[in-house]
């Protein structure tokens, strides 16, 4: 849904370079404030259809814990310091995590759709490859990564970045094909190469393209790290939530969720407020 | 606070309502059928009356030669013959939902589990209860490879050990008995394959004394182990686990169970290799299991099953001194739950009581 708002704006029916940028000057607050609106918005839905999914499904209590349960026990229960102190500690390592599979796999994503706007060949004949690693489970495919990279950080950068990967280069691809074709042809005219064109028309062009692909990958980048800590490294949100599982403690369960779903909710809207931002000052928005 | 029925009656209520139990809810209408109704003081069951209808079992483990007993009382008939229409045994272990938590959220009728993860479930407030146990010594152990030894949980500190999600509360019992700091342990996260072990993946895995040194041994893979009940954890274990509400309300249906279950294991101990071909050719077919190994596995387990207080007062009894070691394990493990919080040992005895012959 997000990546239809993005990349259309930057159509061919809309030249990038002459937008007319009506709101750009002392935008950048009221731009913040509409960015940070829906995080309000998004986090009051997960607590109602939290609390309704319990109600509806009649979990018992012992497992099924409500928001005012993860608060007591979070916040004003007489241990919650301890039980904020492993679910925090956690959580950085899981943003660790989180981290590392999503900048690699944006970057592998850039570099790709790069490479491949600028070879029809390359495109051809590596796309099927691409779609491929998007179709086999991951869950499959991470005994084999294990196997490969070891219970290591770079098994978590590979897991997360192919969570990441394919969505962002499909959006890239697209974003930096999109860019005016009077505009590289101008580049072209110049003598420009292939290479002045990207740089100097589809990558500006694709910024668009780009902060979507970001957002998008902050939800992804969180779900590769749980996956990436359940089945290889063992520590971390992702084996927190399997471990508390398997030792009955739901408090500690529920409560690691509903953290690191806020947390996936405020990375994603702070994407949005970068975005807004950056293509405000490049007359983009 | 245990809690109440009310939520568990209002999901099916709310299934029966909305008429989509045959649908998008499988696991209710599980419930449902594994829910059943009050039986107390009806009369025992009229053999294949199945007036107990299907319940589902949860068993601690893939479907191995661990649940023969099972197995035997499935195909020769014995929980048919005591009443019910049929017994599902769902296969668990690793990374799926545990026994308690499915005994909780209705998904399963009974389950097999051990008491160093059912009572932790106790203390937050599951109401269960420990009504027999199968094995009546517990067989988790840490196996390493004989090359590079663990000989006691000390020689863990600083190696890398594979435990699996479910066993969270077996390992954490393990490390406070022997008061050993988490952090100073590697603990990695490990499925069902203890190769884990033979690739250098691992130096430690936790797994049955039965089992996995018995896998690795037929593959030309020597072992060494440490068992938990020679390092404060003398627990029984596979221990057969239902809701404080079944007690209440099924009784009758419970013992007539219960009846089945000894009577399978009864065979599973006399014939393992007959036990065995149940496991390796019917119920674990997908798991591609090994006839020699699995068979010298039953015969191991039998040294489990088997005591010499089972052969006075019956299998799945536990006497009052196993029950008092494992209470004082428990708290040692950092579970400190009363005889009357975690068994109920009153329907086993009723059992053996109603029918000696079973002894034998």
């Amino acid at each position: 849904m997000t990546l239809v708002e993005s990349p259309a704006a930057t159509g061919p029916a809309a030249p990038p370079a002459v937008g007319p940028a009506p709101g750009r000057g002392g935008g950048a607050l009221r731009l913040l404030g509409r960015r940070l609106l829906p995080v309000g918005a998004s986090i009051v839905a997960v607590l109602v259809l939290w609390t309704a999914f319990l109600q509806v499904f009649g979990i018992r209590r012992v497992i099924g814990k409500t928001p005012l349960d993860v608060w007591g026990w979070l916040v004003t229960a007489p241990q919650a310091v301890a039980n904020r102190g492993v679910v925090f500690g956690n959580l950085g390592i899981t943003l660790r995590d989180a981290g590392i599979g999503y900048v690699a796999g944006l970057v592998a994503a850039l570099a790709v759709a790069m490479v491949f706007v600028l070879s029809r060949s390359v495109e051809q004949a590596l796309m099927p490859v691409a779609t491929l690693l998007r179709s086999v489970p991951l869950v499959a495919m991470t005994p084999i990564i294990v196997l490969a990279f070891g219970r290591t950080l770079g098994a978590v950068a590979v897991i997360g970045a192919i969570v990441v990967f394919f969505p962002a280069l499909v959006t890239l691809v697209y974003g930096l094909r999109s860019a005016s074709v009077q505009a590289q042809e101008l580049v072209a005219v110049y003598g420009g190469t292939r290479w002045t064109r990207l740089r100097l028309v589809m990558l500006p062009s694709a910024a668009p393209a780009f902060f979507a692909a970001a957002r998008l990958g902050v939800p992804g980048a969180l779900v590769g790290s749980l996956m990436a800590e359940w089945l290889a490294t063992g520590e971390g949100i992702g084996a927190a939530l399997l471990k508390a599982m398997g030792g009955f403690r739901y408090l500690e369960m529920w409560s690691s969720v509903a953290v690191v779903t806020a947390v996936s909710i405020l990375a994603y809207a702070l994407v949005g407020v970068v975005e807004s931002v950056v293509l405000a000052r490049m007359g983009l928005d | 606070m245990p809690p109440t029925a009310g939520p568990l009656l209002g999901r099916r209520s709310f299934l029966r309502w909305s008429g989509m139990a045959a649908g998008a809810l499988g696991g209710g209408a599980l419930l449902a059928a594994c829910g059943g109704g009050s039986d107390s003081g009806a009369a025992p069951a009229a053999p294949g009356s199945n007036q107990y209808g299907r319940v589902a079992l949860q068993l601690s483990w893939i479907k191995n030669t661990e649940f023969n007993g099972e197995y035997m009382a499935d195909s020769k008939g014995y929980y048919r013959e005591a009443g019910f229409e049929g017994v599902d045994l769902l296969a668990g272990g690793s990374a799926s939902t545990g026994v308690e938590t499915n005994l909780v959220s209705g998904k399963c009728w009974a389950g097999l589990s051990a008491p160093v993860i059912t009572a932790p479930a106790i203390l937050q407030g599951a109401p269960l209860k420990i009504v027999g146990a199968t094995y009546q010594k517990n067989p988790f152990c840490i196996v390493s490879a004989a090359t590079k030894p663990i000989a006691t949980p000390q020689d863990m500190v600083g190696k890398k050990i594979g435990v699996q999600d479910s066993n969270d509360q077996v390992w954490n019992g393990l490390l406070k008995a022997n008061s050993i700091d988490p952090a100073s342990i590697n603990r990695v996260p490990v499925q069902f394959d203890p190769s884990v072990l033979t690739t250098g993946e691992v130096d430690g895995y936790l797994g049955y004394i039965t089992n996995e040194p018995n896998t690795l041994k037929v593959k030309g893979f020597a072992t060494q182990s440490f068992l938990f009940a020679d390092h404060g954890l003398p627990l029984v274990a596979e221990t057969v686990t239902v809701l404080q509400e079944t007690i209440d309300n099924e009784r009758e249906k419970l013992k007539a169970f219960l009846r089945a279950e000894i009577r399978g294991w009864k065979d599973a101990v006399a014939d393992p290799g007959a036990a065995t071909r149940l496991a390796v050719g019917n119920y674990g077919k997908d798991q591609n299991l090994d006839y020699a190994e699995q068979l010298l596995e039953a015969t191991d387990q039998n040294g489990l099953v088997v005591s010499d207080e089972t052969r006075t007062n019956g299998l799945f009894t536990i006497s009052d001194r196993p029950v008092e070691e494992n209470l004082q394990a428990l708290r040692l493990a950092g579970s400190a739950v009363s005889k009357e919080q975690l068994f109920d040992l009153s329907l086993i005895s009723e059992v053996y009581a109603a029918d000696p012959s079973l002894k034998s």
